[in-house]
């Protein structure tokens, strides 16, 4: 066999994988869209008010890790405490911040210093102040040394004193009945552990006093971009994994987790970058092991609006991150690997996670080389070569747009037309150049995690709502709480 | 000419076939792409179409439902104005009205709606459960008492969802006969949360609570029921709660269901009979008086932490600073945190507050807990 029939068999099989790929990203979304419709026709019957009036829905610790978010703490604690739930608490957990993110909230909300006896011992940094507000009661502030996002988690969850509690970014704004449509199901399925919901991009909207008052796209083309990978994300792979009872990442964004089960399992891991991911597998395993009922759900309709990176620099730093996670949680999880004893997770979710998801970059970008060396040395005719381009931009455009339609067919976000349009449009525009990038920053997260880098990257924050341009610097700590979101494509 | 093209493959080579399937695999998938964004584009019109349209309707039908409601106009001045193919948008309308109404108003929005409710007596037919869901909400809101026997057979639906519905629109219409159906069929619920179907029960009234006492203490009933009931006497505040509370807990086994606990492994599900005497002594922590408390006192030694916190609270609660001030000042220090926040609270309401204030300025790792319980 020579090498070019070496070369030939690697593009044919590059060609099978792609195929294999976008296939399963397609039917995913058709399983999405089957349940999608069931739940919302569901969420008809439902009346969060009488919810709300009842004495049931539990009570739920809100803990939300900030390093240097002096520019969007505001208004995030305020858009949390404008929540409606009947009974709930905040907990702020201060990474130990080297900005005035402590400063601000005590200023803001007349923190005092205050007891508070921790009713779990995973271990921790040092926390060196507990404070609580005078304004508003439910407020708490747990002040520690700097650990990282999992470990402000971990001392969150040590000071939770509620059966339920929802991880969540201290940049990130929940809509006000975000944590009674996510909290509902833990009172419909006792055996429910974990429930994600969907993070949307809050670039371009206008957010006051922790509200959201209008709904647009982001202005750069950058952010747009991203808006359609969440929506590809949450609304069709997620969704479309949570038809199969097959979920395997809620977003450190916006999470419930039964706080009994997280405790059991020792919390998050503070020594891996993908901690929220690697906590969801290894809730699977654990109940898997022990062979308890559990479920683990995704809900698409509670929102958590974020900001997303602006700038080539972060995107790739988060990406690479992003990558290095999940590598992260399925290697440290790798005997789940087909192992019939992990039933549909073993041996469907974590297969197709480990062999597209993790591989995944690495073999498209073989795939890259392989063909424009076809391509240079003359091995690849012009037709096969337009074909083979011509399939991968069908295949993304048609996934991109049936994640629109799903996005239309349910919650209907983005009330203009021109933005549906624009959408559409990106859906087209993205297949040349931007995904490419996307492989890229995931081939180095690759590389990142072969070289052991630890490194969160940094995350340039505008602050909601102030169309401000040229945010500043503010997280460049090689542990910090940025921003976490997995995979969207 | 598929014929024709097939042929001509087939005499074509191996690379030639592959390009051809690649080639209708493309336009395939150009052309679901196409079709999807006309889809999405006319369903955002059909929506907005929709938005507008409703909303006409909603002004056109609101003034004079708010005059028929003042009983400035006749119910049929807005019967009127309901043209054939709005009759769901009608029905959906009041539905909405109704929710919010009471009393008279509320009689009145269901004689507007009864002419037009047997068109979501079909629904409930159909195989879709959400739809079932929703007329069965539909009919319960706007003709309980009419579609009641609809109402009973829907508690009995495949559909968990569709029988919670029935069961939670019955319990809004309160009475004792309901209460019966519904406790009946209470297995059926079992994956709902205690507390939730336990608030449900006991939003029934007071009415309702010698048929929950009934199964809460029948022995052979299934104990997670018999939780169920238990938390929603104690929620109604029936004053023989706690004395059944206690005969509960001496007719159950404590040393078993301790043991079934043994390591707090079990998260998500706590077994049925631990359940049961989790709420008996949630009952006595709220209602109990000292004569209920010999048994609880020996609780404070279960090896089942969650029994130990619970029996200190009720101690706490019910109990009497002199004897069983030892018993709380002891379990401060028990090895389970929950325990010892438990134990700190009971000390305050015992008004014991001398042991907390010597452990917050004493080094002790409980010191934390003693200052901020002495705060609170």
């Amino acid at each position: 066999m020579s090498g070019w029939d070496v070369l030939h068999a690697f593009n044919l099989f590059i060609l099978g994988y792609f195929f294999v790929l976008n296939a399963s990203y397609l039917v995913m979304n058709f399983m999405a869209f089957r349940e999608l419709r069931r739940y919302a026709e569901r969420l008809k019957t439902v009346r969060l008010e009488s919810f709300m009036r009842s004495v049931a829905p539990p009570p739920v610790t809100l803990v939300a890790p900030a390093y240097n978010e002096e520019l969007t703490c505001l208004e995030s604690v305020r858009a949390l405490l404008a929540l409606e739930y009947p009974e709930y608490e905040v907990l702020v957990v201060n990474d130990g911040s080297t900005d005035a993110t402590l400063d601000v909230l005590r200023q803001a909300f007349e923190l005092t210093p205050a007891s508070r006896f921790p009713t779990a011992r995973i271990p921790t940094e040092p926390v060196r102040q507990v404070w609580r507000s005078r304004t508003h009661p439910n407020l708490w502030v747990v002040d520690k040394e700097n650990g990282g996002k999992a470990d402000a988690l971990n001392a969150g969850i040590n000071y939770c004193r509620t059966p339920l509690f929802c991880a969540m970014d201290a940049d990130s704004v929940l809509e006000r009945e975000a944590l009674i449509r996510l909290a509902r199901p833990f009172m419909e399925d006792v055996s429910l552990v974990a429930a994600g919901g969907i993070v949307r991009i809050a670039n371009g909207c206008t957010i006051r006093d922790g509200m959201l008052e209008q709904i647009r796209l982001p202005e750069t083309l950058l952010a747009r971009f991203q808006v359609l990978e969440y929506l590809r994300a949450f609304l069709g792979g997620r969704m479309g994994w949570d038809a199969l009872h097959a979920t395997l990442i809620i977003s450190g964004a916006f999470g419930v987790f039964r706080r009994s089960a997280v405790v059991e399992v020792g919390g998050y891991r503070p020594d891996t970058v993908g901690e929220d991911m690697e906590l969801v597998v290894r809730l699977h395993r654990h109940f898997r092991e022990k062979e308890e009922p559990y479920t683990i759900r995704y809900i698409p309709d509670p929102v958590a609006w974020t900001e997303c990176p602006e700038s080539v620099r972060v995107l790739g730093g988060q990406r690479d991150r992003w990558q290095r996670g999940l590598i992260e949680s399925l290697t440290r999880n790798a005997r789940m690997l087909f192992n019939p004893t992990y039933g549909r997770i073993g041996m469907l979710a974590f297969p197709y996670f480990f062999f597209f998801e993790m591989l995944g970059p690495i073999i498209e970008m073989g795939g890259y080389v392989a063909f424009l060396v076809a391509v240079f040395t003359g091995n690849a005719s012009n037709l096969y070569v337009f074909t083979f381009l011509a399939l991968a931009v069908a295949f993304g455009v048609t996934i991109s747009i049936t994640s629109v339609a799903l996005e239309e067919l349910t919650f209907r976000r983005y009330p203009r037309l021109r933005d549906l349009l624009r959408l559409f449009w990106l859906a087209i525009l993205e297949n040349f150049g931007y995904r490419q990038l996307i492989t890229f920053w995931r081939v180095r997260g690759v590389v990142s995690k072969l070289r052991r880098v630890e490194s969160w990257g940094i995350m340039e924050r505008t602050g909601f709502g102030t169309g401000d341009t040229g945010g500043t610097p503010t997280d460049d700590s090689p542990r910090g709480s940025a921003p976490d979101e997995e995979d969207g494509a | 000419m598929l014929r024709e093209i097939l042929d001509l493959l087939v005499e074509r080579s191996l690379q030639d076939q592959a390009f051809f399937v690649l080639l209708v695999l493309i336009v395939l998938l150009v052309l679901a792409a196409v079709a999807f964004a006309v889809f999405t584009v006319a369903l955002r019109y059909r929506n907005t179409q929709r938005e507008r349209r409703w909303i006409r309707l909603e002004e056109k039908w609101e003034s004079v439902l708010l005059d028929v409601l003042a009983g400035d106009a006749p119910p049929e001045t807005l019967l009127d104005r309901v043209r054939g193919e709005d009759r769901r948008y009608f029905v959906d309308f009041l539905l909405r009205y109704a929710r919010h109404l009471k009393g008279q108003e509320l009689e009145t929005v269901r004689t507007l709606a009864a002419p037009y409710l047997d068109l979501s007596l079909t629904e409930v037919e159909t195989p879709n459960p959400g739809r079932r869901a929703w007329a069965i909400q539909t009919l319960a809101t706007l003709g309980p008492r009419r579609y009641r026997s609809t109402l009973v057979e829907a508690l009995d639906d495949p559909s968990p969802v569709v029988a919670m519905v029935a069961a939670r629109s019955m319990t809004e219409e309160r009475g004792p006969d309901s209460a019966r159906e519904i406790l009946g069929r209470l297995h059926r619920y079992v994956l709902w949360s205690r507390s939730f179907l336990a608030e449900m029960l006991s939003s029934l009234g007071a009415d309702v609570a010698p048929d929950l006492a009934a199964v809460y203490r029948d022995p052979d009933e299934r104990p997670g029921v018999r939780a169920i009931c238990g938390e929603a006497l104690m929620q109604i505040g029936l004053p023989g709660s706690a004395d059944m509370a206690v005969d509960v807990l001496e007719s159950t086994d404590l040393e078993a269901v301790a043991e079934e606990a043994e390591d707090t492994a079990e998260v998500t599900h706590f077994g049925d009979e631990r359940e049961l005497v989790i709420t008996s002594l949630r009952i006595l922590e709220e209602l109990g008086r000292p004569e209920h408390l010999p048994l609880v006192r020996e609780l404070t030694e279960s090896m089942d932490p969650v029994l130990r916190s619970l029996a200190v609270s009720v101690l706490g609660r019910a109990g009497e600073p002199d004897e069983d001030g030892p018993r709380v000042i002891s379990a401060l220090h028990d090895p389970s945190p929950w325990v010892a926040l438990h134990a700190a609270r009971s000390l305050r309401e015992l008004g014991l507050t001398g042991e907390l204030e010597r452990l917050a300025h004493s080094d002790s790792v409980r010191a934390d807990l003693a200052r901020e319980v002495l705060s609170a």
